[in-house]
């Protein structure tokens, strides 16, 4: 954009000398003109400043790794309906309240969106629902939502979630997991379905009704516990310190905090994020523990600093991440 | 003298940055103040980067729609022309918005695709000069080295890439809704894609 006079914009000077700097230091000079040009005017140092926030907002571009293809990312990301547009939104909320209208009142929900929301591996994604509440999903995650006129109900078909439920008047929001179903107001919690041991809820805020099935008395959760739901049996309740709380949840960031887990426990949790697993085949190996904050979807850059602190031998194929003794 | 520390070019873009498109908007409803946007804009920058210390700013958000609002304040004032109802409109001001919770804002994944689609959509030659500057990671010497081109040429591309950035993200590419953004510039000649439902 060329300014009045065919003088280049302030935010061209700005870009320009930012590059400039990013080429290597300036000379004696060109440090006095930088000075000169900044102290001229306060929209000058303001666009300069944006200029270096713009440009160090691509710090983490190298996670994008070096066969990074741009036509393909384009095809592969295209933007997805995370948030609603507001048009969409407005329009279907007028379609609700008339439909509310000629059943003779009530908040209707019939004519909000439903549908299914899913994650791939190693991905999480953030999905806005129509009532204002949000769930994000984690990694290999599905979840089918249905709203009716008298229900919020969520189905979490496979994998974890967190839900931040707002509140609605004498609607709770349903999630229903297999044979376990939970209710809540306004509340957070997470849940994760496990195959093998049932579902795990964690509640931060609010609480939740436990609906356990298989004939089991039903129970409130409240914030600061931990609940695991088995397919048959008792159901096992802990009290969760927030730093705890914190270290289950890392996964919202694209994380794995590990706090004494054994190495064989840390490569079940990274199977969950990738394709390319991490084998131990050594037990002596596979029982030491680890401590610390790794990102989820890098299972090598785990093995290598495991490697390095444990010396042991590292060997990394396309599909597999082999530690063993050195 | 002025300048901007590394760490303050940090704090700027992950705390304000991502807001800027907000505080855009809102500024745009209040048009009738006769300032510029980008002028409010950039001032506000002026002062978040001149700041001794940042570090006991709990709401970024609110702070930065809290500078803005009395920048437009000062300017009307001095200027005598102003009818007093603007002066009243801005003083009633609220901060539009609460802080994002953690799940309102974007997860590191879903910036990360934000990043990969802003770089994706950079004019070719610009783009392949900026990917080897922040995805591998090589010096501006090093490129001009690796491509064949001068290192006056590279920085060309670098500014030139930096300057769209920089329109791209007053129109919300940093924004948590990722589907605005660089298509919204028409100007410059991009690939236009069909609209998003």
């Amino acid at each position: 954009m060329v300014g009045r006079n065919g003088k280049p914009s302030i935010d061209e000077v700005a870009a320009d000398w930012v590059a400039r700097l990013d080429r290597g230091s300036l000379n004696a000079e060109q440090s006095a003109d930088l000075e000169a040009w900044l102290a001229a005017d306060a929209r000058h140092f303001g666009a300069y400043a944006r200029a270096r926030a713009v440009f160090a907002s691509f710090d983490r571009a190298p996670a994008l790794g070096p066969q990074f293809d741009p036509a393909q990312f384009l095809q592969a990301n295209e933007p997805r309906d995370e948030v609603l547009d507001s048009s969409r939104r407005r329009f279907v909320v007028g379609g609700a309240l008339a439909a509310g209208l000629v059943l003779g009142g009530g908040v209707g929900f019939a004519a909000w969106r439903d549908g299914r929301y899913s994650t791939a591996i190693g991905e999480v994604r953030r999905v806005p629902l129509a009532d204002g509440s949000v769930v994000t999903l984690n990694t290999a995650t599905r979840i089918k939502v249905a709203f009716s006129s008298a229900v919020r109900r969520v189905e979490l078909l496979q994998g974890e979630a967190m839900f931040d439920v707002s509140r609605r008047a004498g609607i709770p929001l349903q999630v229903v997991i297999g044979a376990v179903s939970l209710l809540a107001g306004e509340a957070k919690f997470n849940v994760r379905s496990e195959r093998s041991r049932g579902v795990n809820l964690l509640v931060s805020s609010g609480r939740v009704d436990v609906y356990p099935g298989g004939g089991r008395q039903d129970v409130r959760v409240p914030a600061d516990v931990e609940m695991q739901i088995g397919g048959v049996g008792d159901l096992q309740r802990q009290p969760v310190g927030p730093a705890q709380a914190e270290r289950k949840l890392a996964w919202r960031d694209g994380m794995i905090a590990f706090q004494g887990e054994t190495l064989a426990q840390a490569a079940t949790e990274f199977a969950r994020y990738s394709r390319q697993h991490i084998v131990i085949d050594d037990p002596g190996v596979a029982s030491r523990t680890v401590t610390g904050l790794f990102s989820a979807t890098n299972p090598a850059g785990f093995a290598r600093a495991v490697a390095t602190s444990y010396d042991l031998h590292l060997k990394i194929t396309s599909d597999a991440v082999l530690l063993s003794a050195a | 003298m002025l300048q901007v520390s590394n760490a303050r070019a940090t704090w700027l873009a992950q705390q304000v940055l991502p807001h800027e498109a907000a505080l855009r908007s809102w500024l745009h409803g209040r048009s009738s103040m006769m300032m510029e946007v980008d002028d409010v804009v950039q001032e506000t920058y002026a002062v978040l980067a001149g700041m001794d210390d940042v570090s006991g700013i709990q709401n970024p958000r609110a702070y930065m729609f809290t500078v803005a609002n009395n920048i437009m304040l000062q300017h009307l004032r001095r200027s005598r022309i102003v009818p007093i109802e603007s002066i009243s409109e801005i003083e009633q001001y609220n901060v539009p918005d609460r802080d994002p919770t953690p799940e309102q804002r974007l997860s590191l994944q879903q910036d990360l695709r934000r990043i990969g689609r802003i770089i994706a959509q950079l004019p070719p030659k610009c783009r392949e000069v900026f990917m080897l500057r922040r995805i591998e990671g090589l010096s501006q010497r090093e490129i001009a080295a690796r491509v064949g081109i001068s290192e006056n040429t590279v920085e060309k591309h670098v500014a030139k890439g930096l300057r769209l950035l920089m329109g791209a993200m007053a129109a919300g590419a940093a924004d948590e809704n990722p589907d605005k953004g660089l298509e919204q510039q028409r100007g410059y000649g991009w690939k236009k894609r069909k609209a998003v439902d």
